[in-house]
């Protein structure tokens, strides 16, 4: 393999767009903002976009430049050998994300294959959506086959050096996603009766603001959305020239990936709304359906709705397509972090490359196979998130927040400045933030089972803390070991 | 379509899609500056 070399600026954007821009955008925006009441989401939506995403990828892209280290020894590099563990966190959390969004991603392969050949179509008007999405995932084969075309596609893209690969492979598909998600809102919004749809996505209820639900949504969303806290940006900065911009990409992270979620929302609201009332059904109440993994509106009404549309079986086809394109550019991201973490223990990268291939594909086999399996690491690694975000804060506080900004975030050739802003939201906003997002968490998910403490049930805050737990207490109790191992290791191949 | 929705979609849009053109645009602007042959080439 060559030797890696440093992204160029617009590689960087592209793979931090690609990064960001996955199938949150697509499948999870437009299902919490029509479950919070459409327009009036928005607008803590748009704050939560500074108030937490920006501040956190402007972190983690400086975090990842100046220690040149993914998320195994970047917290050991900046705040010292005991709170290396914290990192870890961060990267096993995201890997166990990867193992079960893999198959996500070959779940919108397979639909979109599926949609090109017909058979989408044929199988919904013979059996109906939940039929088909059922005789799917229950074959276990066929989302097992496809879950490693995913794996194997994204290491071959990026087998040849992850910054060659990702720039390659994001040049064709982040336009492409662009044009088709373009095409789909045109297509949506010249549906008869479109405009109820548009009306209801940007048509604010005032008094819905005085709700705190949808403040705690929109902060989960933005949280999820954007990829802040994950370690992913982190890793692709590690990838970056020692003097590039940190200020500027974190906006043109943020509003790109801000900007996509609502061209995404233009696709589908016009379309659930033009179409619902055609299959008798009631358009906000599909459009907030989680159905089993939060599949309900994309894989189940989505494909009945285009088969109603004229030339439906097209705009089911770019729709999952899209969604493709958008879940793979993702994924490469997650592998690529967990090709680091390796990296920095001391693997080479070719190596690391074949480990996290076949280690992708094993771990994710249980989550192919079994929705209950799936669903149960749903849930607990996409909440296990916000305390990945909550460590890059503490790493910061810990450090010295204006420190940080002066010798880590000042230390590049920022084209912007970064005020006094990121201390006080790093030191008091952020921290209170997260306070209220698990208390809240915690608050509803006790009512939602009545034995929420069974560490071996599907949705119980038991299960969380059981599996979080784990992983903290094997972290600490090797951090000695793992922290000498990663932060006495330069990579070989780093440029 | 309603006139609040009018509004509020220019108001939405364009903070998005404005905000994130003009950091494009602006980078591009910076980068040009920072490396003048690069972008003459």
């Amino acid at each position: 393999m060559a030797p890696e070399k440093s992204f160029s600026r617009w590689g960087l954007i592209l793979a931090a767009l690609g990064m960001a821009v996955g199938t949150g955008n697509i499948w999870r925006f437009p299902r919490i903002l029509a479950a919070n009441g459409g327009g009036a989401f928005l607008i803590p939506w748009a704050i939560f976009l500074f108030l937490w995403s920006i501040p956190l990828l402007m972190t983690e892209f400086a975090l990842g430049q100046s220690t040149r280290k993914g998320p195994a020894g970047a917290f050991g590099r900046l705040i010292g050998k005991p709170y290396n563990w914290m990192g870890c966190y961060v990267g096993v959390c995201t890997m166990a994300i990867m193992f079960y969004y893999s198959v996500v991603a070959g779940w919108c392969f397979k639909y979109f294959i599926a949609a090109v050949d017909g058979t989408l179509a044929a199988g919904i008007s013979n059996a109906g959506g939940n039929a088909y999405w059922n005789g799917f995932v229950n074959s276990k084969f066929e989302p097992l086959v496809f879950h490693f075309l995913m794996i194997v596609g994204g290491i071959f893209i990026i087998r040849k050096g992850v910054v060659r690969g990702i720039e390659k492979a994001n040049k064709i598909m982040l336009p492409a996603l662009l044009i088709l998600l373009i095409m789909a809102s045109l297509r949506a919004i010249t549906l008869p009766n479109a405009t109820t749809g548009i009306n209801y996505l940007f048509n604010p209820e005032w008094h819905l603001l005085l709700n705190h639900k949808i403040w705690l949504e929109a902060l989960s969303q933005s949280a999820w959305s954007t990829g802040a806290g994950w370690g992913l940006l982190l890793t692709y900065a590690t990838y970056m020239r020692r003097q590039e911009d940190v200020v500027l990409n974190s906006y043109i992270t943020g509003f790109g990936n801000n900007s996509a979620s609502l061209l995404a929302s233009i696709a589908i609201f016009p379309a659930v709304f033009a179409l619902a009332p055609l299959v008798g059904i009631d358009p906000v109440s599909k459009l907030a359906e989680t159905g089993p993994a939060s599949t309900g509106l994309t894989f189940i009404w989505m494909p009945q709705l285009f088969a109603k549309a004229p030339l439906g079986s097209l705009f089911m086809a770019l729709f999952f397509l899209t969604l493709s394109f958008a879940a793979i550019s993702s994924l490469i991201s997650m592998l690529v972090l967990a090709i680091r973490m390796l990296i920095d223990w001391g693997l080479t990268r070719e190596k690391a490359t074949v480990w996290v291939g076949i280690s992708g594909f094993l771990l994710g086999i249980p989550s192919a196979v079994n929705m209950a399996f799936f669903e149960n690491q749903d849930w607990v690694w996409s909440i296990g998130l916000i305390i990945s975000g909550f460590f890059f804060t503490f790493a910061v506080i810990k450090f010295g927040v204006t420190r940080f900004r002066k010798q880590i975030i000042g230390a590049a050739r920022n084209d912007l400045q970064v005020g006094r802003w990121y201390d006080f939201l790093m030191r008091f906003v952020i921290p209170i933030e997260f306070v209220a997002l698990i208390c809240w968490w915690f608050y509803r998910a006790t009512g939602w089972q009545a034995e929420w403490w069974h560490p071996f049930k599907g949705f119980t805050i038991g299960t969380c803390l059981f599996q979080w737990g784990l992983v903290i207490i094997i972290l600490i109790i090797f951090n000695n070991k793992i922290a000498n191992r990663t932060l006495a290791n330069s990579p070989k191949n780093e440029s | 379509m309603k006139l609040p929705t009018i509004i509020s979609m220019i108001i939405i849009l364009g903070f998005f899609w404005g905000g994130f053109f003009f950091t494009l645009l602006l980078a591009i602007r910076k980068e040009a500056k920072k490396f003048p042959d690069k972008i003459e080439s």
